[in-house]
């Protein structure tokens, strides 16, 4: 596999909790935190694709993502969270 | 983090605008739940006309784990206990931890498959079945979604 080799810089304290968090995951500090980009481009990816399908298609209706919700058996978010994700 | 495993027939469901299960989709994003599907399922995917450019862009979304040698061994020895050929289905449920749920629209495709990994199939399987497909449809915003799109 092709590697590229990237410098980044932190915080000190946001370092040091990169690090902890990689040695608790057993990953290794790039791996960890390819794993991470990796997790955060997906999510970018996601907001784009609901975006882009309810400007097209409508925003959901509470109705449907408590529907949703209770078909997933997860638990309720209120409108303030639901706007706020 | 638990996660949402998503099947072939739940995704030709997204791509023809079925809203109940891209509000699962959504749902399940807003609960912090990462979207996971193995490459078989994208493979049952790419078999049929290309997906459509959004759709595309919902697998950039996608967690989508390889069939290495443990999902593989997982999987073969599902199909062997339960006399199934089915390696997408197979590979889904073994990818499953627990917490995970697997939206299909078709829940027979999983029955055995579930039940010989242990796992109670009313905490692994969300079924989009026609039943619910009805009733979002007649929501003023839904816009001629079928929740069964066969697989």
């Amino acid at each position: 596999m092709k590697v590229d080799k990237i410098s980044i810089s932190f915080g000190a304290e946001l370092g040091d909790a990169v690090r902890e968090a990689a040695h608790q995951s057993g990953k290794g500090l790039s791996g960890w935190l390819a794993e991470a980009a990796s997790a955060k481009l997906r999510a970018e990816a996601l907001d784009d694709f609901f975006a882009q399908w309810e400007s097209r298609h409508g925003q959901f209706t509470e109705g449907e993502i408590e529907q949703a919700t209770q078909s997933l058996q997860l638990p309720q978010h209120s409108r303030r969270e639901r706007s706020a994700s | 983090v638990s996660a949402l495993l998503i099947d072939a027939g739940a995704l030709r469901a997204v791509e023809q605008g079925n809203r109940a299960v891209i509000a699962r989709l959504r749902a399940a994003q807003m609960n912090g739940l990462e979207l996971r599907t193995t490459g078989v399922v994208l493979a049952e995917i790419w078999r049929g006309e290309r997906p459509q450019s959004l759709i595309r862009e919902l697998f950039r979304g996608i967690d989508v784990m390889p069939l290495d040698q443990a999902l593989a061994r997982k999987a073969g020895e599902l199909q062997g206990k339960t006399g199934t050929y089915d390696v997408a289905a197979a590979a889904l449920v073994a990818l499953a931890r627990p917490g995970d749920r697997i939206v299909t629209d078709d829940e027979r495709r999983y029955t055995a498959l579930v039940a010989a990994s242990g796992v109670n199939s009313a905490d692994l399987l969300d079924a989009v079945n026609d039943e619910f497909g009805r009733r979002m449809s007649a929501s003023p915003d839904h816009h001629g979604a079928n929740a069964a799109t066969g697989t």
